[in-house]
């Protein structure tokens, strides 16, 4: 194999795997990064570079798209963003002293929960009537588009609640974020909807917004400790981008439960073999 | 009960990113069409063992001027600096937003968000 049908292989893998996590709602990195180790047998390392990358591709391409629909509560996003950040230069500077073997299997344990969430997404509770007096001081409490079948819009006002809890799970995914290079959508949609519940669609969208972020703060160390490889990231970030556009597109017109349900299968499979494959270079 | 809604705010963030995404896969694109005329015939690069990528790619100054001269690889790391960029943007044209509109406790927020950033890029979480 030469070194452009290497890029070709890694480009169109990675738009599936973009193309997938577009339409399942959970991401690439959860398809990508299996393939990337499983099937062409790259290092973790270069892996999780590579993936923290596509990650951020993603993250601003679609952005723009979300933002003009007036969901993402941009005061929430920079909120929550002071604990994702910290939480990733935490995470970056575990990643060091945290064996190879020990992040794959943490990687796999992300991926078996990522398929629990996807056979059984978690209730939506209705957002509180009532405002939170925190919320209410630091200004957080906003309203969302909501389109009726006659095509009126109305604003729907919602009102966020324990910010404190919020912001604490939120310090857990930033570590996460940048010890597995992912983007741990998972765990800040969970904590934006379950805890603090906002409306689905203002938190997938603020969640989207902030995992760029997340990202770029440990995108600096991977890229001094020399894990961020031009001729994979390049691929994957561009590959990725491109499936999760064509994702977005197709998306409306898509019968998305059968692909949940067999991308939480792969997903699956995908964990146990790497929380094998990790839990067996232990010795 | 005060309800706010920032669009004005969100909509130029979310145009400022989209740029730098279209700016980084131009550079990431032409960069692969730069490596596979030059290099169409090497191997891939080996990756199966960590070693660490070539000095010249963790270092943004010599890979941009690596990519000045020519390389193609250079330049598929120049649009992954790009891409590294777009939510520092975001993070600071929402710094520029807030103040516009004197949201002060939201400019601080921000600010503690820009000085984490600037940390990990300039390497104090090592």
């Amino acid at each position: 194999m030469t070194a452009p049908v290497f890029a070709i292989l890694i480009f169109a893998a990675s738009t599936l795997g973009g193309l997938v996590g577009s339409l399942t709602g959970l991401g690439g990195g959860a398809i990508i990064t299996p393939v990337l180790v499983l099937l062409f047998g790259v290092d973790m390392r270069y892996a999780i570079g590579a993936s923290l990358i596509a990650v951020i591709a993603t993250s601003s391409g679609s952005a723009s798209a979300y933002v003009r629909e007036g969901y993402t509560n941009l005061r929430i996003a920079m909120l929550l963003e002071v604990t994702t950040t910290v939480g990733a230069l935490t995470g970056a500077l575990l990643a060091t002293v945290t064996p190879v073997s020990t992040i794959t299997a943490i990687f796999g344990l992300v991926l078996l929960y990522t398929a629990a969430t996807t056979i059984r997404p978690p209730q939506t509770r209705a957002s509180d009537a009532v405002a939170d007096p925190l919320a209410t001081k630091l200004g957080l409490n906003s309203d969302y588009p909501v389109k009726a079948s006659d095509g009126t819009v109305t604003k729907v006002k919602y009102f966020p609640r324990q910010i404190p809890a919020g912001m604490g799970i939120m310090f857990g995914a930033g570590v996460l974020s940048a010890l597995v290079g992912i983007g741990s959508g998972i765990v800040k949609v969970f904590a934006m909807d379950r805890l603090m519940r906002l409306p689905f669609k203002v938190s997938t969208t603020t969640s989207n917004l902030m995992i760029g972020v997340t990202a770029a703060a440990s995108a600096g160390v991977f890229l001094r400790r020399g894990q961020i490889e031009p001729t994979l990231a390049a691929p994957v970030a561009i590959g990725a981008l491109a499936g999760s556009f064509l994702g977005a597109k197709i998306l409306p017109k898509a019968n998305v439960k059968v692909l949940r349900m067999l991308f939480a299968v792969v997903v699956a499979v995908a964990g146990v073999q790497m929380l094998y494959k990790g839990v067996s270079a232990w010795k | 009960m005060e309800v706010t809604h920032d669009a004005r705010l969100e909509l130029a963030i979310g145009r400022v990113l989209q740029a730098g995404v279209l700016l980084a896969a131009s550079c990431a694109l032409i960069g692969g069409v730069l490596m596979v005329t030059s290099h169409a015939g090497s191997a891939p690069p080996p990756l199966s063992m960590f070693h660490g990528v070539e000095p010249v790619y963790a270092h943004p100054i010599e890979t941009l001027k690596m990519a000045f001269r020519g390389s193609g690889p250079a330049l598929m790391q120049t649009g992954i600096l790009v891409l590294i960029a777009t939510p520092i943007f975001r993070v600071g044209a929402s710094l520029v937003l807030f103040a516009i509109r004197r949201d002060w406790l939201y400019v601080v927020v921000t600010l503690v968000v820009v000085v984490a950033l600037t940390l990990g890029l300039l390497g104090y979480a090592e």
